[in-house]
């Protein structure tokens, strides 16, 4: 029996997780700190800083580098998922297929309730709120968003299942199929033969 | 689906790790085979059976109601 076709065959080395995951956290850092920064006044009008910071702010502003950051961004997360794992087997593949179910079916339940939501909370003023900061129906079920989950749900999966394997013991005895412990002789005493 | 994967280890002196390395899968695969949270595939399982050098049933077992 032989498969011509696996999946491993198409996924990119596991260096290019690591690669992905920097990326990934270095923006993460790099737009909470300038959020974190912002919001402490560390770039006010007051500052010395200011200059530079408003030349940040508006070089980040325009469309080219907000396209930039959203492409570095997803191909981050390109990494992580196309990469393989240490170990690629038939369990990896049964827990990323059954991760896409699982994100698959959160984002039909999210987009139910909020759909739900959505039409019995909307007041006019709401929604001006809403359309005045930029915010559109459903701008959190991006695909963006759920990649990121997929990511976030898959590693956590892959990390609590090697957290639930035991440390390797020297285990020389077993159970029967029926419960029964059954000890197995493994010393060899001298003279004994195989 | 039950098993006795862990007996047979201890019979031939096995390792999960030596195992896992013979059937070309994680050590967390051969666990969870094991306890049950994974049930392998044919391919898999005929592996497993050819490295103990017993047969595919007198590994795995179907448990009552299955």
């Amino acid at each position: 029996m032989s498969t011509k076709f696996t999946v491993k065959r198409l996924m990119l080395p596991h260096y290019f997780q690591k690669i992905g995951f920097t990326v990934f956290f270095l923006m993460l850092a790099g737009v909470l700190g300038g959020m974190v920064c912002y919001w402490c006044g560390a770039f006010g009008p007051e500052s010395s800083s200011w200059p530079f910071f408003a030349w940040l702010s508006e070089t980040y502003n325009t469309l080219w580098v907000r396209t930039a950051l959203n492409i570095i961004g997803l191909l981050s997360l390109a990494f992580i998922t196309f990469s393989r794992e240490k170990v690629e087997d038939e369990m990896m593949d049964r827990l990323r297929l059954s991760t896409i179910g699982a994100v698959a079916a959160a984002y039909l339940i999210l987009y139910i309730t909020v759909s739900i939501v959505w039409s019995l909370c909307m007041t006019d003023g709401l929604m001006n709120y809403i359309a005045a900061n930029g915010y559109e129906f459903g701008f959190y079920l991006r695909a963006e968003q759920l990649w990121l989950l997929y990511v976030i749900i898959f590693k956590l999966r892959v990390i609590i299942g090697n957290g639930r394997v035991p440390d390797e013991r020297d285990n020389r005895s077993g159970e029967d199929a029926n419960g029964r412990d059954i000890k197995v002789r493994t010393e060899r005493r001298y003279g004994d033969e195989k | 689906m039950k098993n006795n994967l862990k007996v047979l280890r201890a019979i031939h002196s096995i390792t999960q790790s030596d195992l896992a390395g013979k059937l070309g899968v994680s050590r967390q695969t051969v666990n969870a085979i094991e306890t049950g949270r994974f049930n392998p595939s044919t391919l898999l399982a005929l592996k497993i059976s050819r490295v103990f050098g017993v047969g595919v049933n007198d590994i795995f077992e179907l448990e009552d109601g299955e």
